[in-house]
């Protein structure tokens, strides 16, 4: 089984006061982001403030990543790696050495700053073909590595894709799908959206949302990048399974393990087989609903705390 | 890199023993003039064809469309000598397999550079993907020679005998062309193809549904392809030409990112869509484009004008 | 010799009734199951039962094979490798390595048991993430792999931690990749495309007929089905159909008549006949053929076996032939 609960991806604007939605959305994760500008001198913030808002933000019960540039990975992980922080998100990643490099740099931080060896994650975030193409390499190149993330509209600014078309299918889902197998195959998670609400980014009325983000779990996506609180309480929802499907699995559970009470391994169920990887399928699931419950818990403990 | 300025939507092939095709200039426009050697030309005017090359492209010189020459694989040495000569911009090569078939050709081609006078290393290559195996090692393929500039998905549909799915495409077809488009876009290549669907037999079709695959493709980021008629010219330059809708809705998106995105902030919310830089750009770079659309289709409607006068 | 298995039908070896029908369904092949249908409990019993059965189930003519399990390669390859084995079902192949190590087992019993020496196939599943990723490799792992499939399917459905059947294709990269790779290898790669509005349902017959179409057009071969219900759809749609085979030889016609002329296309009825027409007809025509022969054999083997079964009893058979 998948093992992070990280449904919602909240995108924060790094600066020293974090903003009051940002606070109170309930995301499983917040990804401090630093915006486009690299070359602004960021008298706004400086280190103490950043590392005193990542505390913050890990207070709310949230994991807490900050997103790195590739113009400016070194400056930025300077600025931004303190204690509270679970990991990085590499934008842009094209190759093993991009996040060798940034692994090698971490040591370093986590030496110097108080933090646990080797304890923080790599959530390498492919927007680019050279990206996708390399994206095997890419995520078998380091233990720090828990997740590949689609970037989508880094990929449509690399494939020089029109981010207004209105299609009747994703021109990505084939790419998206590369990164997502390789991403399990080399036992990471993978985050991403379905289309079109992975492009169109709009705050979108719950039904449509709810729509995309179960479409996107069908897909094998374990969460998404959040650009709007809006869409925080539907992914917490949505990518886990609702009680109906959760009561159905649990039936498999019980047909199947009646049939091999009486020797057989495939017992019908409403038209269906179920053998060996049905059920199987089922217990993970299950599973996946129970961690999922313990992490609404626990953050729903931090928000009573606080 | 692929310099976004080349505008190539349109690739007409004409058989190589075409005595005028500069008429073929006049008449449709294409963006690239193909002369061929291979499907359009039978065996007993082979011989015809290469010969015809010389003056054919002599007469091409002057127009605005760039003059390839496709090859046929099976006798592509004396194909590309009979092909090299000044004035001619670059060699379609179908069907390349290992990287190895792309880089004696390249060797190839300097030897018949030298010899011809023209300028050493500009004669480009367009690679067109016809099997299984050229499209799995499509990567080594397209690094193998620093002349490649284009990389295409070919007529599968027959090379490889993909017959129709459930949904009207050809089976698998899709996901080669999106294979093809991340090889050649990861490589700065010009991604050639258009998205051909049950009916169009090896990218022959009807005006209207050559529109809607030339369509189909630039959206999923190719931005041109073979045309195997001269009716498929006009709709293809179209389908793969930002319309003018389009156009204003991304200068307006460009606008208004200006004025809303400050600084500190990773989206700027324009009427209920969230845009980031990345996004931003993508739709930069499609005006960019559409305007080096506008300034080659202005070039040949001026070179028609003037070719009228005369 | 073209092998012909349009329909390739799951027997589960450790249910008597199963078997003792199973040679009556008409269909072309038969796996005897030691995997997935057979609970732990039950696999060692299972394995004794596969030299005896393997008569048994070929009686109507089906060519037989089977599917082994991963924890227990060794165990029950010698107990399956009989003469009447023509493939081995190898579930949840990851590697190229993974194949290696059958093919070398094969090897060895082939040779103990008077069985010509790499006659034996191997058909790995593509089950995962992992085998997706590797599905080349899988493909060139070694010459006894002719035959491949794609991604989907159950396990992988496990393995991503997906549901099926959801509504759309959740599967795309996972079929179309394995199918480019196989092809690539020179491997048929029989993995069939999306199919809207599929259930998962077992019995539905209008999801045979489908299925057939969609496998038809494009040009597959083969389909393992869980149902004897698909077996007649399958074996009848996926052999060419007589107007096909008469344009094909229209098409041949046609084509050496060009090449004498030394001209290369040329159009008919509105249809377009070329290199590509030409080659496409020819392997048509040997597909047909080869169906009409894997026919005629299943109808001898089903009329002998009828002729030496007990009046009055024994099971009715399907012996449909095209």
């Amino acid at each position: 089984m998948s093992k992070y609960v990280r449904r919602s991806l909240l995108t924060v604007p790094l600066s020293s006061l974090l903003p009051e939605w940002a606070l109170k959305a309930g995301s499983d994760v917040v990804v401090l982001d630093l915006g486009p500008d690299t070359t602004q001198k960021r008298q706004n913030s400086s280190q103490s403030q950043i590392a005193l808002a990542i505390r913050a933000a890990a207070e709310t019960g949230a994991e807490v990543f900050v997103r790195i540039r590739p113009e400016s990975t070194w400056a930025d992980l300077e600025l931004t790696v303190w204690p509270g922080l679970t990991g990085v998100v590499l934008a842009r990643v094209q190759s093993p050495e991009d996040v060798a490099e940034a692994s090698q740099q971490l040591t370093k931080l986590e030496q110097h700053r108080g933090i646990p060896k080797e304890s923080l994650l790599i959530d390498a975030e492919i927007g680019s073909a050279m990206g996708a193409l390399n994206s095997l390499d890419i995520a078998r190149s380091s233990p720090r590595l828990c997740a590949l993330t689609v970037g989508e509209t880094s990929l449509y600014h690399d494939l020089h894709l029109d981010p207004e078309a209105a299609l009747d299918q994703d021109p990505l889902r084939f790419i998206k799908g590369q990164i997502l197998v390789n991403a399990r195959a080399s036992g990471l998670q993978a985050q991403g959206m379905s289309y079109p609400l992975s492009i169109t980014l709009a705050k979108a009325d719950e039904t449509q949302l709810k729509q995309a983000v179960r479409r996107a779990r069908d897909t094998g996506f374990k969460g998404a990048v959040c650009p709007h609180a809006s869409w925080v309480k539907i992914c917490n929802e949505g990518f886990r399974p609702s009680q109906d499907e959760l009561a159905y699995y649990v039936k498999v559970k019980e047909v199947f393990e009646d049939g091999l009470r009486r020797g057989l391994a495939s017992v019908p169920l409403e038209g269906r087989m179920v053998d060996v990887p049905v059920y199987r399928r089922a217990q993970v699931f299950l599973e996946w609903g129970e961690a999922c419950a313990r992490r609404d818990k626990e953050k729903q403990g931090r928000i009573a705390g606080s | 890199m692929v310099n976004s300025s080349v505008i190539r939507r349109s690739w007409l092939i004409v058989p190589g023993y075409e005595r005028a095709p500069i008429e073929y200039i006049r008449r449709y426009l294409p963006d690239v003039l193909v002369l061929d050697l291979e499907y359009t030309v039978p065996p007993k005017r082979k011989e015809e064809a290469r010969a015809n090359l010389g003056d054919a492209i002599r007469g091409l010189a002057q127009c605005p469309s760039e003059v390839f020459v496709r090859v046929d694989w099976k006798t592509r040495w004396c194909d590309v000598k009979a092909a090299i000569r000044p004035g001619l911009k670059g060699i379609i090569l179908p069907g390349p397999e290992l990287a190895k078939d792309v880089t004696e050709i390249d060797e190839f081609i300097a030897d018949c550079e030298q010899q011809t006078g023209v300028i050493p290393g500009s004669i480009e290559l367009a690679l067109i993907l016809e099997s299984a195996r050229g499209l799995w090692n499509a990567w080594n393929l397209s690094r193998a020679s620093p002349r490649v500039t284009a990389l295409g998905l070919g007529r599968v549909d027959l090379t490889m005998n993909l017959g129709p799915d459930p949904q009207g495409d050809f089976r698998i077809y899709p996901y080669l062309m999106s294979r093809v488009l991340a090889t050649a876009r990861a490589l700065g290549k010009q991604p050639l193809g258009a998205h051909w669907r049950r009916g169009s037999r090896g990218g022959v079709d009807s005006p209207e549904r050559t529109l809607e695959a030339a369509q189909r493709a630039r959206y999923m980021g190719f931005t041109g392809c073979l045309c195997a008629k001269p009716e498929q010219v006009v709709p293809a330059s179209q389908g793969f030409t930002p319309t003018t809708d389009e156009v204003s809705r991304l200068t307006r998106i460009q606008d208004m990112f200006e004025q809303i995105h400050k600084a500190g902030q990773v989206y700027a919310d324009i009427d209920g869509r969230l845009y980031d830089s990345s996004k931003v750009q993508a739709c930069r770079n499609l005006l960019l484009f559409a305007q080096a659309c506008s300034r080659k289709d202005t070039d040949k409607a001026l070179y028609g004008k003037a070719e009228v006068k005369q | 010799m073209i092998r012909v298995n349009r329909s390739v039908m799951f027997v589960p070896i450790n249910n008597p009734r199963f078997v003792e029908k199973a040679w009556t369904r008409g269909s072309d092949a038969i796996i005897l199951d030691l995997e997935d249908s057979v609970p732990m409990s039950e696999k060692e019993k299972a394995r004794a039962l596969v030299h005896e059965t393997i008569p048994k189930v070929a009686k109507g003519g089906a060519v037989i094979f089977v599917r082994i399990n991963k924890e227990f390669i060794k165990a029950d390859l010698e107990a399956a490798i009989w003469p009447g084995i023509s493939r081995v079902i190898l579930p949840k192949a990851q590697t190229a390595d993974d194949v290696r190590l059958v093919d070398a087992l094969l090897t060895s019993l082939e040779k103990e048991r008077g069985i010509e020496v790499g006659a034996v196939e191997i058909f790995p599943l593509v089950e995962s993430a992992l085998a997706v990723a590797n599905s080349y490799a899988i493909a060139t792992s070694s010459p006894r792999v002719k035959v491949m499939p794609d991604g989907w399917g159950y396990d992988t459905s496990l393995d991503l931690e997906i549901e099926m059947f959801a509504g759309f294709d959740q599967y795309v990269y996972i079929r179309e990749e394995p199918t480019l790779a196989e092809i690539a290898a020179g491997v048929e790669a029989m993995g069939g495309p999306y199919i809207p509005g599929t259930t998962g349902k077992v019995d539905q017959k209008e999801e045979g007929k489908a299925l057939a179409t969609a496998l038809h057009d494009a040009h597959i071969h083969e389909s393992i089905i869980l149902h004897p219900a698909l077996v007649e759809p399958l074996v009848a749609g996926l052999a060419p159909t007589t107007e096909e085979i008469d344009w094909a030889r229209k098409v041949l016609d046609i084509y050496e008549r060009l090449q004498q002329e030394e001209e290369s296309v040329a159009e008919v009825d509105g249809k377009v006949i070329d290199i590509y027409e030409y080659q496409h007809a020819q392997e048509l025509l040997e597909w047909a053929e080869a169906c009409a022969a894997k026919d005629r054999r299943k109808a001898i083997a089903v009329a002998k076996a009828l002729s030496e079964q007990e009046p009055a009893s024994g099971p009715s058979v399907n012996s449909k032939q095209s």
